[in-house]
């Protein structure tokens, strides 16, 4: 399913969540309300009737007496007993039993009343004798039929607090339930989106850390899943256009060496008299054909240590290496150089312990640092290396005080074909290559190489190697 | 003792006439080889050889000319140089790998060390 369609789906099951849980708690207290007030109705409607009764029962008894007496219609009486059986008669369906049985009671006691009431004028004791005792005895069984619905009421009410306090523990329980399955549903379509994502991301992060072999699985039937389908075919063709460029750079680096070994060898050849007399411009000028093609041999093998390094492929031959006389007898022509260029060339390196090292790379990582520092350091300027060893790592540094390495250009600097040569326009050039080598020789040999912030004149550079001691050998 | 001949197998001319001159003007006596057919001719004369190969030759490489050497019956080998412009030279049974591009010296000293070699196994 698309993305699309799932967060579609996953917003209207959200809706419908909240809805249901909306619509729920709403009849639930609806239902709750209409009973209540049919309940309270109902109890007004039975006291109102009582307390009417009370009212009729007095009316038709004075009526009657006064209609004996001659001194009111006995129509007034006549109304009130009718009323009088019209509320016996709509009270009864809505009383419980108990209610029932008194009612049936005060009927009784009524009509005993009633036939005293309608009888010819009897004498006034006989009346009081058999009225009075069922008048009280109505007033007794309405103050019970009023007790027991007052009751009744209050017990009702009492059950009705009981029931909306389940109904909305019912109602916590059912919001309860759909939250957690809103919060599943959400923990699902994130996992299913995000998961497959963070595989892209890591996959392309190793691409660009050079893993050209990675390989991501994501089987999903989505956007995701379409680039994913895309990420290994193109993973494919960055390998094979990187196996190509290496295979190309090997033809071609094959294909210059052998002329420039004829080049070298016929210059050295003809210098050394092999083919007559050579005058000393003539020799100045071999000497410069093959000092160039030197030049164009290193340049040459910088370009396919590169190609190594991008590759993934740059690697380091180590042996135990006596380091300092190596390092020294490298850094001596560089004295010869400096001078030609009215620099002051100073290098002192300590004693340093024998050590695990690729020894030629550590000689080209320094030479190239020295190289730079003296591109980039005019002629009357001062360069120095020094050589310690801090018990953990050989530490090289290599000062000048030429030009500098301005703040915002630093982190490019051993970005590979990155030069200054904006700035200095002027200065030697090159392909910008070396210190992207530095930085690969010291990263094989588990060390580092970075510009020291501090230098306010010219720039210092420090290289680290790991120190491996000799039968240790190097940790992967 | 008479000194080994060097043969220097190579299918471009420049480095083998450059190298010729230069052992020759060494003191060494050298022959050359373009290809494993003019290997198989110079190696039926027989003789005390030491032999600088590239791997890329015309009609096959490194490893055909060695071949072709270990067949001919009077060759002596005193020592083989693999002389190699690729980037990852194959792994053959040589005495001794060179780059190019090389100096004639570094040459020299590599030929007169497997020389000096197999002078004192003698």
């Amino acid at each position: 399913m698309k993305i699309g369609s799932r967060l579609f789906l996953l917003y209207f099951i959200i809706i419908i969540i909240f809805s249901v849980t909306a619509v729920s708690t709403s009849w639930t207290f609806d239902f709750l309300t209409a009973r209540v007030e049919r309940l309270s109705n109902q109890d007004q409607l039975v006291l109102d009737a009582v307390k009417t009764l009370r009212e009729k029962m007095d009316e038709a008894v004075r009526a009657s007496r006064l209609a004996a007496a001659g001194t009111a219609s006995a129509l007034d009486a006549r109304h009130a007993r009718d009323a009088i059986e019209d509320i016996f008669r709509t009270l009864k369906p809505h009383l419980s039993s108990t209610e029932k049985s008194f009612l049936s009671e005060m009927e009784t006691s009524w009509e005993k009343v009633e036939l005293n009431l309608t009888s010819p004028i009897r004498p006034s004791a006989e009346f009081r004798d058999e009225v009075i005792p069922e008048l009280k005895n109505l007033g007794t069984m309405m103050n019970r039929l009023e007790t027991v619905r007052k009751e009744t009421s209050l017990r009702r009410i009492e059950e009705m607090k009981t029931e909306i306090a389940r109904a909305r523990t019912r109602l916590l329980f059912l919001a309860m339930i759909l939250a957690a399955v809103g919060i599943l549903l959400l923990i699902q379509t994130q996992r299913r989106i995000l998961d497959p994502l963070r595989r892209l991301v890591r996959g392309t992060d190793r691409i660009s850390d050079g893993e050209l072999d990675t390989r991501i699985d994501i089987t999903t039937h989505d956007e995701i899943g379409e680039l994913g389908e895309h990420f290994n075919p193109m993973a494919g063709r960055l390998k094979e256009a990187e196996e190509s460029k290496m295979a190309f750079l090997s033809m071609i680096s094959h294909d210059m060496r052998t002329p420039l070994t004829a080049i070298k060898g016929y210059a050295a050849l003809i210098r050394r008299g092999k083919r007559g007399d050579v005058t000393d411009e003539q020799d100045a000028g071999l000497k410069t054909i093959e000092r160039e093609t030197e030049k164009l041999s290193h340049l040459v093998e910088d370009l396919l240590d590169v190609a190594r390094a991008e590759a993934g492929q740059f690697s380091i031959d180590v042996q135990p290496s006596d380091p300092k006389p190596a390092i020294e007898a490298s850094l001596e022509p560089y004295k010869l150089i400096a001078r030609k260029k009215g620099i002051d060339f100073e290098f002192a390196i300590d004693e340093l312990p024998e050590a695990v090292l690729d020894i030629g790379r550590v000689e080209q990582a320094l030479r190239n640092l020295v190289n730079n520092a003296l591109k980039f350091t005019l002629e009357g300027g001062h360069v120095e290396v020094s050589g310690t060893f801090d018990g953990k790592d050989l530490v090289f540094e290599v000062r000048d005080t030429g030009v500098g390495v301005p703040a915002d250009k630093r982190e490019f600097l051993f970005e590979r074909f990155y030069q200054m040569k904006e700035e200095h326009r002027g200065l030697e050039g090159g392909l910008g290559l070396g210190l992207a080598i530095v930085r690969e020789v010291a990263r094989a040999h588990g060390g580092e190489v970075f510009l020291r912030p501090d230098v306010e004149n010219g720039s210092c550079f420090v290289l680290k190697f790991r120190y491996v001691k000799p039968q240790e050998g190097i940790e992967e | 003792m008479t000194r080994p001949k060097i043969l220097i197998i190579d299918d471009d001319p420049a480095i083998r006439e450059i190298a010729v001159e230069f052992l020759n003007m060494a003191g060494f006596e050298s022959r050359e080889a373009s290809s494993v057919a003019e290997v198989e001719k110079i190696a039926a004369e027989g003789g005390r050889w030491i032999v600088l190969v590239d791997w890329t030759l015309a009609d096959g490489d490194a490893s055909d000319a060695l071949a072709v050497i270990k067949n001919a019956p009077d060759f002596q080998m005193d020592g083989v140089i693999l002389v190699s412009g690729r980037e990852d030279p194959p792994a053959i049974d040589v005495d001794a790998v060179i780059r190019k591009p090389f100096d004639l010296d570094d040459l020299l000293s590599a030929v007169e060390a497997l020389e000096k070699k197999s002078g004192a196994m003698e």
